[in-house]
């Protein structure tokens, strides 16, 4: 003879089991969908590259904006952020990649370490380290030669120790050949 | 009455079939005869053993660019398309026009341009050159052109641009630690191997290391490519044509006899590595001297290469270039110097094409001061312009050293110090002509060489008799069509 189990164990068994269901289902959904915003993310910033290599500047800077604007979370949202620096740098809009730059350390503060995840030619490491080289070289080009000695400094004292890390292995060139050279010759560029 | 219906609905049902057949036939019509007005130039390249095959985003882009390029030229019936050979590509483009689909306009290498030369494949351009404005008002380099010629001296292709000379890299750290100046001299070269085979250069407490990284190898002429920036030291390269436009060896002179002594007893002292006969790792020495990091020297490198390898490998602080390695202080004396460079992958028009106007637009195209500057200008091709943002500027390579269009002016990316050492070296350069048969020639002579370092030939003057003999049979064998 079967005993009927008491209403009130049915339901706490109930809730168990939707509960663990819904943990299931949290924990499956949560990741995958971090993995899709990361796709989703990698995928809006090769556009950007694209244009880029299209040769529409324009373009790639709106397209950048746009990943650092909607993946504030993400490293490649912040790596955005620098290549828009960049391209001001390279544009020789001085002013402008110095303040990007700066607001980038302070919006930042705490180390951020982009790894790409795909196999294009892209920088990895630590992020701030790109600010302060960039820092630096704004600071050699207008003549300042202890800021940007002191910022190069910086990023060899506290930088990563990977050799192909390609900030620091130019800022070790950049300190050898200034140590070959008295300061008062150094040229701005 | 049910007869009737079922007969309205099949004809109902027909009526909707033959629309559809219809609309689908109509847009095909269309698609067909729009494709119709639509001239098509066929580019193709070779794509190595790369099993992915296909067409690049390189690829796409530029066929992207050309539309953009026809469209403002008013050219709205071009279009361009661009075809991978794959492995073997002179097989494959034989096979392609036995096929009647072979393509307009054929990016080759040097020995493949000379191959479709001897063919009888190759379109020169002379003609079409000499019709167009830039180069009648001279915007063309003429070394580069007169680089281009083939055998009958006929321009073949137009490369984009030129490598720079071939110098010599050294471990600066090396250099440091064991308190040596940077080599000037065979001589002073061999003190710094052996310093570097018996001491303790890296100083890890083993002697691990040795003097100078190059490859054995005969296949291809692998070792005569190691070889190469000390022959050509002593002006001997390796090839000419003469008077009567024969290729003819320019190898057996008593200066490359000196130098295959000097490295045969550099290889018996050990100074190359005592697995220097079979060691593995990057097929290419120069590769390997940064992969490795076992050697304290190596050529011939490029300055347009050298610092991307260099921070690859994170040697990008350890190492400096030695622009020249004279024979001895009397050829420094006298100036007596050669050095070796390279021409990027030529385009070429195919004298089977049938648009042949149209494929020369598109080679106007390629070479117009608007599109080399868009593409080589400041930040390279649209490949490496995504190198460019990627890296943040930094050794993105590729930089061009001498352009085709003497208009084109690109912003070096190069370090200025490393092309002040390198620019003394362009005076010196030797471009060798084209020539098909290389590849079979060169590993004939590295296999006579190879079995000199090995005893196998008396004297380095033998061996070079060899070798010579061993050129001018492949040479006739070629001309009588029995190779």
């Amino acid at each position: 003879m079967r005993t009927r189990v008491p209403r009130r164990v049915v339901s706490v068994r109930v809730l168990v089991s939707v509960a663990i269901a819904l943990g299931i289902v949290v924990g499956v959904l949560v990741p995958a969908h971090r993995v899709r915003r990361r796709v989703a993310a990698t995928q809006h910033y090769d556009r950007a590259v694209a244009a880029y290599m299209m040769s529409d500047v324009t373009a790639a800077r709106t397209l950048l904006a746009e990943v650092a604007r909607i993946y504030p979370d993400l490293s490649i949202g912040a790596l955005a952020k620098l290549k828009i620096a960049f391209l001001c740098y390279d544009e020789q809009d001085l002013e402008q990649a110095s303040e990007l730059l700066s607001r980038f350390l302070k919006e930042h503060p705490e180390r951020i370490v982009h790894l790409p995840e795909t196999p294009s030619r892209e920088y990895f490491g630590e992020l701030d380290l790109v600010a302060w080289f960039f820092l630096a070289k704004i600071s050699r080009d207008r003549g300042d030669h202890k800021t940007a000695h002191d910022w190069f400094k910086r990023i060899l004292e506290t930088g990563s120790k990977n050799p192909a890390n390609i900030i620091v292995a130019e800022t070790q060139s950049i300190v050898r050949r200034w140590n070959q050279i008295p300061i008062n010759r150094l040229p701005s560029k | 009455m049910r007869s009737s219906t079922s007969l309205i609905r099949f004809l109902a049902c027909g009526a909707v079939a033959a629309a559809i057949v219809w609309i689908g036939l109509t847009w095909l019509g269309e698609f067909a005869s729009g494709s119709a007005t639509h001239t098509t130039i066929k580019t193709a390249m070779n794509a190595g053993s790369d099993a992915g095959g296909g067409p690049t985003s390189w690829d796409t882009i530029e066929e992207a660019q050309f539309q953009e390029f026809a469209r403002h030229q008013g050219w709205k019936d071009i279009r361009l398309v661009t075809r991978i050979f794959m492995g073997d590509d002179i097989e494959k483009y034989i096979a392609s026009q036995i096929a009647g689909e072979g393509p307009d306009v054929v990016i080759a290498s040097r020995e493949q341009l000379a191959f479709f030369d001897e063919q009888g494949l190759i379109e020169p351009l002379d003609a079409y050159l000499q019709q167009w404005s830039d180069y009648q008002e001279g915007q063309f380099n003429k070394q580069l052109l007169d680089a281009s010629r083939g055998r009958d001296g006929k321009i073949l292709g137009l490369p984009v641009h030129e490598n720079a000379p071939g110098v010599f890299v050294v471990r600066r750290d090396w250099l440091e630690r064991l308190g040596l100046q940077s080599p000037t001299t065979f001589a002073e070269a061999r003190e710094l191997w052996r310093a570097c085979t018996h001491g303790d250069p890296d100083g890890n407490g083993q002697t691990d290391t040795y003097g100078y990284e190059l490859t054995m190898q005969t296949r291809g002429g692998g070792h005569l490519y190691s070889l190469a920036p000390f022959m050509f030291a002593v002006r001997a390269p390796w090839y000419r044509l003469d008077d009567d436009r024969n290729y003819v060896p320019a190898f057996n002179t008593p200066e490359a006899a000196s130098v295959l002594d000097f490295i045969k007893q550099c290889y018996k002292e050990g100074l190359f590595g005592k697995d220097v006969m079979v060691r593995s790792g990057p097929s290419s020495a120069t590769y390997r001297f940064f992969a490795n990091q076992q050697a304290a020297m190596t050529g011939p490198v490029f300055v347009d290469w050298f610092d991307l390898v260099a921070d690859q490998n994170g040697m990008a602080d350890k190492v400096q270039l030695v622009p020249f390695l004279w024979l001895d202080e009397q050829a420094r004396d006298r100036g007596i110097y050669g050095a070796v460079t390279y021409l990027t992958r030529m385009r070429c028009m195919m004298k089977s094409s049938s648009k042949k106007l149209d494929s020369w637009k598109y080679l106007q195209y390629f070479f117009s001061k608007q599109w080399l500057k868009k593409i080589l200008d400041r930040r390279g091709q649209p490949i490496q312009r995504g190198e460019y943002l990627g890296q943040f500027g930094l050794f993105s390579n590729e930089t061009p050293w001498r352009m085709i269009r003497n208009d084109v002016t690109a912003r070096s990316l190069l370090d200025a110090e490393q092309v002040a050492l390198v620019l003394p070296v362009e005076q010196h350069i030797i471009r060798t002509p084209l020539m098909s048969a290389w590849p079979e020639v060169a590993t004939a002579i590295c296999e006579v060489i190879v079995d000199y370092y090995n005893d196998l030939y008396p004297t380095a003057q033998t061996t070079l008799d060899e070798a010579e003999r061993k050129f001018q049979n492949i040479m006739a064998q070629k001309k009588s069509g029995k190779i």
